[in-house]
């Protein structure tokens, strides 16, 4: 079987959510996925798409599947409001355009929070796909066997006429990337745009990141970007690698130290802005090593010496940055 | 690509289908009413696929056309909309920029904005008929009606109200964002004698303030330069959030050795990926910068022989009375646009060239060699340099004396001044809200000193302002009437008479504060503007003439102003017929006469920002929908309508001695369509791109082929667009030794304008002390930027968008304000004043600092609670720094030089609503 993988590098991410509006529109936007975001964007430190999803359990501890998941609620996705534009505007009735219901959670709710006091606060964009991992949580979960990972590219996919809508899948996936459609009965999820892989043509949310910071490619392409990326320099990183699903969604961690925080007095201070732990947290024990190798090899530019690896992260071209 | 008719392709979902159900369904629904699992492993095979069709036939369409989203924008994009059953389906970038060597490549342009557009097209708000106001004004109470009764009684309003009230009764703004869409209205206000606001100013968008240094002030880089750049300082712009398609260039130059510097009251999302920030306090950008040239001089971190050539600072001023030594003071009948330098050669004071009354249209200095400091005796005459004159004048502007003011510690202030001491190439992006603060002009004028000072300007750097546009002068002449000027004001002055902010800003501010930070107050500021006009510096339309017939081309009337009720109400009344074009029925389309529809995504024109070297189309992917046209049709149409009422009515010229000028009214469309020969959008926009040497002959079809079209090298206005490297502003000066289009043919730091010196602003320093010029009473600064979820009003209320805020309009405070206030997240607050109030949820923003209620910008206003709106609470000041004309390059230029819309001098509280 071969993998399509991906690469996110959070220190490109300007979290303006291009990919998501890029994916909504071509899948999402009907028949009952209004509510899904197969891709967002987080603010993080924050409570995610769904809410508090770290929370919601799932996933593998030492390689057995924990049944312990939760289904997310209705409103921890946020709020699908329709406004009354025609009324308002057109029919001159009542004097407030505003949406059919009090709006108290969605799905970008905590933008740009984070977390800190002023000027010491601190937050960074952390885009979310399916992970279109090796060992999936929701194929294990299935017990329709409608969940399969697709031999040519490794792409998770459930099955829209064999699903029963038994919603395990949804339970298992500790990223809570699997969503149940309440029209067709059916769970549905992020495809990995397979109609465009079989194609060559990237992903939507790839092929439209205008911030440039998404790489696709196979794993074992070895003169590809995502190799040299996760194998090679090691500096791209699985999100939450401890639930145990192998994902193949990676992402070069966000640089922690700049820009400097302040002293009481203002200062530069010589400590972190965001805690090492904190990213630790997101993307485990490489984190650090991750973030060292990155800051060489900057200083190398700084100082107008060679480095392979800038010259992979700035990705000149769409050619440098999607080998499919 | 694979494109399949509809037909086509629903008879093979069905085959599909039925195949599915044969092969797949049996056995699954077998399996599931028994125990027996089906024999695979998901992990490595599934049997059953034929069902992925399902989501293949989802990636399909009929056809494929091309638009761009620029309305308010100056992004430029190129987009590709998949059209089914005629219906624009969704949308995806062109992604085939060509490379430049050795620069990460421009694909794909875009942002969240543009890939929702077919989303937000559908709404009810996009106009589908013209509409006639049937309630009171702001009722929206609507009628229906026929293109051909609106046009109608547009046409006679105008013929009549030229009539009684004399030409220039009729006010034409617009800003529709796209060439022939917008010069559509400049050709029709011209043959009409109308008057044509600048909506730069409008909005806030001059930067009067280095338009006294260099012409034009508003020019860019294209933005892959950033990526040349080692050193990119982010000033009062949040590129981050609203530079979307260009922002990689910023993290891209970061991975290629650049440092990135944002230097914000709030800790915006530009930080997020910066090495420093510096949280200087809101407004106070001035001092921050002259402590940053005081450490550049003292430091002496700057380049002697570019200052001596480049810039006025070798300039000699005479210290009796503080005015450039001119050779008028040499003999009678000479120039007062001949300066001199001091030449340490042969000892004396010798005339520069290269000044606007000089013969040598050059910078050569020759044999010269300037003095850069001292005082010298031009033959009895004492006189010192300009630079001497800087130094002292920004001497007191210490880290350590200026820390006080901007909260900025001096060893960051040293920090940063050392990096741009020691970095080859300084990048200044300079945003909009600099110059939406009373010490943005004199702020612009200190962060083009900086740049300048090392060096840089025109050489490795840049300061970014704005982009100019390429030069279209087929554009030009499409707009053009020979012998009709038409009446450009400032809009900014034309809203503070028609909307009698003179009044409330007088009610609102403390006249003794103002005196105390700026030496005058509001009563000053009405002076002064009656005197510019008397002096004939600022037009004066807007004190003689009503906006009595108002036809809006893309413009929320009040949104782009401060005080929107009141502005609202007391405009209305000088305006007997009130016109909106827009392709949405926005909130200053509320308080319309008549309403049109113009066509928003059905369109065939280009956008020529130049923020990239490309020429972006508007492909008409689909042709007009319901009864919708086209702006350049909607003023074709109207143009024959005045005519055919003309001739109807047996009127013909009106003579329009104001402006030297007349109106044919019996002959408006003739003239329009040049005599037929720009009559459709196709004819009118190969007028325009046929005609400019950037573009010429086969452009058009390129641009319809591809989405863009690549520039030639005329289109650069300061300098040529080369073929293989980014474009960068002003070289040529530096290379070429071309003067620049200033007084004194240089880089410009000394004005010895009357009113100058009299506000103390002959060199660049700061014009304001203490701070903040809002009343104290009211503890929060108001500050309103641009938002990542729109352009200005564009997209706002875009539901896709909606559901990735709050839903509705928000206002942000510091999480320790909140506590003190008694606020949660999500409580509806009411901001006031004594001008006015508004109300909004509250978001919590711990990116803020305390004193500040921040609001991002572009909300309509009937999105409100009570119709309010955040520009309510906005008052209005007036920079008599910028009433200046009848001095050399400093006078009223739309678009380049009057006064620029302040918003952010205004005070307010805060409470639980």
């Amino acid at each position: 079987m071969r993998q399509l993988a991906y690469v996110f590098d959070l220190n490109k991410c300007i979290g303006c959510h291009t990919c998501t509006m890029a994916c909504k529109q071509l899948w999402t936007n009907r028949d009952g996925r209004e509510y899904m975001y197969w891709n967002n964007v987080e603010s993080r430190p924050g409570k995610g798409y769904p809410k508090n999803w770290e929370q919601k359990g799932g996933g593998f501890r030492n390689g057995v599947l924990l049944t312990d998941g939760k289904i997310p609620p209705k409103e921890d996705y946020g709020g699908v409001w329709e406004y009354n534009l025609q009324e308002v505007l057109l029919e001159g009735k009542g004097n407030q355009v505003v949406p059919h219901e009090k709006p108290t959670w969605g799905v970008n709710w905590d933008e740009d929070e984070g977390k800190g006091e002023f000027p010491n606060n601190h937050f960074f964009y952390l885009p979310r796909i399916c992970n279109h991992c090796s060992n999936p949580a929701c194929l294990a979960a299935c017990p329709n066997k409608a969940i399969y990972k697709r031999p040519e590219d490794g792409l998770v996919v459930v099955d829209q006429e064999r699903c029963r809508g038994y919603r395990y899948c949804v339970k298992a996936c500790p990223y809570g990337k699997v969503y149940f459609n309440l029209q067709t009965g059916k769970s549905e999820k992020c495809i990995g745009c397979y109609p465009r892989v079989e194609k060559g043509t990237p992903p939507a949310c790839v092929a439209q990141c205008v911030g440039k910071i998404r790489f696709v490619g196979y794993r074992d392409d070895k003169d590809g970007p995502i190799y040299k990326l996760v194998e090679q320099w090691k500096v791209a990183l699985p999100l939450h690698g401890e639930y145990g699903t192998q994902p193949n969604v990676f992402y070069v961690p966000p640089m922690n130290v700049t820009p400097p925080p302040f002293e009481e007095d203002g200062r530069l201070s010589d400590k972190p802005r965001i805690p090492l732990a904190d990213i630790e947290a997101l993307f485990g024990p490489g984190t650090k090593q991750a973030l060292e190798t990155l800051g060489r090899e900057m200083q190398k530019r700084r100082e107008a010496k060679p480095s392979d690896l800038t010259e992979l992260l700035i990705g000149y071209t769409n050619k440098d940055r999607y080998r499919l | 690509m694979n494109a399949p008719n509809e037909a086509n392709a629903r008879r093979k979902f069905l085959q599909l289908s039925g195949a599915a159900l044969a092969s797949a369904a049996v056995p699954s629904s077998v399996w599931a009413f028994s125990k027996i699992q089906p024999n695979y492993d998901p992990l490595k095979e599934y049997p059953y696929r034929s069902w992925e069709d399902l989501y293949r036939k989802e990636w399909t369409w009929d056809s494929v056309g091309f638009t761009t989203h620029s309305n308010g924008c100056v992004g430029g994009c190129a987009f590709k909309v998949y059209v089914k059953n005629g219906v624009p389906m969704r949308e995806e970038q062109v992604s085939e920029y060509p490379q430049l060597p050795g620069i990460p490549d421009m694909n794909p342009r875009g942002c969240q904005k543009g890939a929702v557009y077919c989303s937000w097209v559908k709404q009810p708000d996009f106009l589908k008929y013209p509409l006639k106001r049937v309630g009171a004004r702001g009722e929206r109470k609507w009628k229906r009606i026929s293109w051909d009764e609106a046009l109608t009684e547009i046409a006679d309003k105008v013929i009549d109200t030229t009539i009684k009230r004399g030409p220039g009764n009729i006010c034409i703004p617009k800003r529709p964002f796209a060439v022939i869409s917008n010069t559509g209205y400049t050709r029709l206000a011209n043959l009409l004698g109308g008057i044509k606001p600048d909506v730069s100013s409008m909005t806030g968008d001059l930067y009067p303030g280095i338009q006294t240094v260099r012409m034009p002030a508003r020019t860019v880089s294209t933005f892959d330069d950033w990526f040349t750049s080692d050193l990119i300082l982010m000033w009062h712009k949040n590129p981050i959030v609203t530079r979307i398609p260009d922002a990689h260039f910023l993290t891209e130059a970061r991975y290629n050795g650049a440092r990135l510097v944002n230097i914000s009251s709030d800790y915006n999302p530009s930080s997020v990926h910066a090495d420093l920030f510096v949280p200087v306090k809101m407004g106070t950008d001035s001092h921050l910068a002259a402590a940053i040239v005081n450490t550049l001089i003292s430091g002496k971190h700057y380049k002697v022989d570019y200052l001596k050539e480049q810039t006025d600072l070798p300039f000699l001023v005479r210290t009796d009375n503080g005015k450039f030594l001119r050779e008028k003071d040499f003999k009678s009948d000479g120039s007062d646009q001949v300066f001199y330098v001091w030449d340490t050669k042969s000892g004396k004071a010798v005339p520069a060239p290269g000044s606007m009354g000089s013969k040598d249209k050059t910078l050569k200095l020759g044999a010269v060699d300037p003095a850069l400091e001292g005082t010298f005796d031009a033959d009895g005459i004492k006189v010192t340099t300009v630079f001497e004159r800087l130094k002292a004048e920004i001497a007191p502007y210490t880290p350590e004396a200026t820390q006080a003011e901007t909260g900025v510690h001096p060893s960051v202030v040293r920090k940063l001044a050392g990096w741009i001491a020691e970095c080859k190439a300084l990048r200044i992006l300079d945003g909009y809200n600099n110059q939406k603060h009373m010490d943005g002009f004199q702020c612009g004028r200190l962060k083009i000193l900086i740049l300048t000072l090392i060096g840089h300007h025109g050489t490795t750097g840049a300061i970014d302002t704005t982009y100019e546009g390429w030069r279209l002068e087929g554009n030009s002449e499409l707009g053009a009437v020979k012998g009709r000027p038409g009446r450009s004001v400032s809009m900014v002055l034309a809203q503070w008479v028609w909307g009698e902010q003179y009044r409330r800003s007088k009610a609102y501010y403390d006249d003794a504060q103002l005196k105390e930070q700026i030496g005058f107050g509001v009563d000053d500021m009405e002076a002064l503007r009656k005197e510019s006009e008397a002096k004939g510096w600022m037009p004066k339309w807007q004190s003689i003439k009503d906006p009595v017939v108002y036809i809006n081309g893309g413009i929320n009337l009040w949104a782009t102003s401060n005080g929107y009720s009141h502005l609202a109400e007391n405009f209305l009344k000088r305006c007997e017929l009130l016109v909106v074009v827009d392709f949405r029925l926005n909130s200053g389309a509320m308080y319309a006469d008549i309403v049109l529809p113009a066509a928003a995504m059905e369109k065939l024109d280009i956008r020529e920002t130049s923020v990239t070297r490309f020429i972006h189309a508007y492909g008409q992917p689909i042709k007009p929908m319901y009864e919708r046209k086209t702006d350049w049709e909607i003023n074709v149409a109207l143009a024959k309508k005045i005519q055919e009422r003309a001739k109807a009515r047996g009127i013909s010229r009106v003579e329009d001695p104001e402006i030297k000028s007349w109106i044919d009214f019996d002959k408006v469309y003739d003239e329009f369509t040049m005599d037929g020969k720009v009559v459709t959008d196709e004819q009118a926009l190969r007028f325009v791109m046929e005609r400019s040497k950037a573009l010429g002959p086969g452009t058009y079809e390129e641009a319809m082929k591809k989405g863009f079209v690549a520039v030639g090298p005329s289109a650069g206005k300061t300098a040529p667009v080369p073929a293989d490297k980014p474009y960068r502003p002003f070289t040529v000066n530096v290379t070429d030794k071309k003067p620049y289009g200033t007084l004194t043919g240089r880089l410009q730091f000394y004005v010895d304008h009357d009113w100058y010196q009299r506000f103390g602003a002959t060199v660049p320093k700061p014009q304001v002390k203490g701070g903040h010029l809002g009343p104290k009473k009211y503890p929060f600064k108001t500050n309103s930027p641009h938002t990542r979820w729109g352009i200005h009003s564009f997209a706002r209320n875009e539901k896709w968008l909606l559901r990735h805020q709050r839903g509705e309009p928000d206002v942000c405070l510091n999480p320790k304000v909140m506590a003190r206030k008694g606020i949660k997240d999500g409580d509806l607050v009411r901001v006031f004043n004594g001008q006015g109030e508004f109300f909004a949820v509250c978001k919590v923003a711990p990116s803020l600092p305390e004193d500040q209620v921040f609001s991002e910008h572009g909300w309509e206003q009937y999105l409100y609670k009570n119709m309010t709106h955040y520009n309510n609470v906005g008052a209005e000041l007036i920079n008599p720094l910028e009433l200046v004309g009848g001095y050399g390059h400093i006078k009223y230029a739309s678009g380049g030089f009057n006064p620029n819309r302040i918003f952010y001098e205004t005070t307010v509280d805060v409470e639980k609503a």
